[in-house]
């Protein structure tokens, strides 16, 4: 469940990059949409490393749906400090 | 365990080729040369700057995320030695779940960038989202 909170995270992200490219630009929907699109990959070698040792793909369960809203909630938290820390530099750089 | 560890020792690497390329960029700025940068732009391209952004941010941002996977499945713990498993466990997840990891992120990395400088089509996407207003 995880993995798949993570990859609908990326996919929505990269839909609001491609729908609204000047909202993204402007916030740094960017650094988020790759945020979470590589913890998408990891989390995709780390199923396919469970299959090759005989274990199931994906934890289906509540827990684990649980920690992917937590992934996704601490993905928002690192793009808000990202977005705090680098939007004050360009401002002034401007 | 610790397979994040290994895209994140690839994060630093990179980072600090960042910095370095930033600085370089910097210098060549002030004696009032081309920048990497400049050249790239004038040929349609993406600097390395910007490429070296991305594959930053889509190995840290995807360790950092791990890193709370690990914490909450009780792998890892504020306490020294940090892991809850010893080397015999650690080492060889490292060696092929880390590795592979590392590798398949940098290739997904790898062909987006080929592919928005060799696709006209996605090249004059990433344009319009670079430059909106």
């Amino acid at each position: 469940m995880c993995l798949i909170i993570t990859a609908f995270c990326a996919v929505a992200s990269w839909l609001v990059c491609l729908c609204a490219p000047a909202f993204a630009r402007r916030l740094r929907i960017y650094a988020l949409a790759l945020m979470y699109s590589g913890a998408t990959i990891m989390w995709l070698c780390d199923g396919l490393w469970n299959l090759v040792h005989a274990e199931a793909f994906a934890d289906l369960t509540l827990n684990d749906a649980l920690l992917g809203f937590c992934v996704a909630v601490l993905g928002l938290l690192v793009w808000a400090v990202i977005l705090l820390v680098k939007r004050p530099k360009q401002t002034l750089a401007h | 365990m610790a397979c994040f560890l290994v895209p994140t020792t690839e994060a630093v690497v990179t980072t600090i080729i960042k910095k370095r390329l930033d600085k370089k960029e910097a210098t060549l700025e002030a004696a009032g040369q081309t920048t990497e940068a400049e050249t790239a732009h004038d040929a349609g391209k993406l600097s390395w700057h910007t490429k070296l952004s991305w594959l930053n941010t889509m190995l840290w941002g995807g360790a950092v995320l791990l890193l709370l996977e690990h914490i909450w499945h009780g792998e890892i713990t504020f306490a020294f030695p940090f892991f809850t498993k010893g080397p015999a466990e650690i080492f060889p997840e490292m060696a092929t779940v880390g590795v592979t990891m590392a590798i398949v992120v940098t290739l997904v990395w790898a062909v987006a960038v080929f592919a928005i400088e060799h696709v006209p089509a996605l090249h004059k996407l990433v344009t319009r989202a670079a430059t909106a207003a």
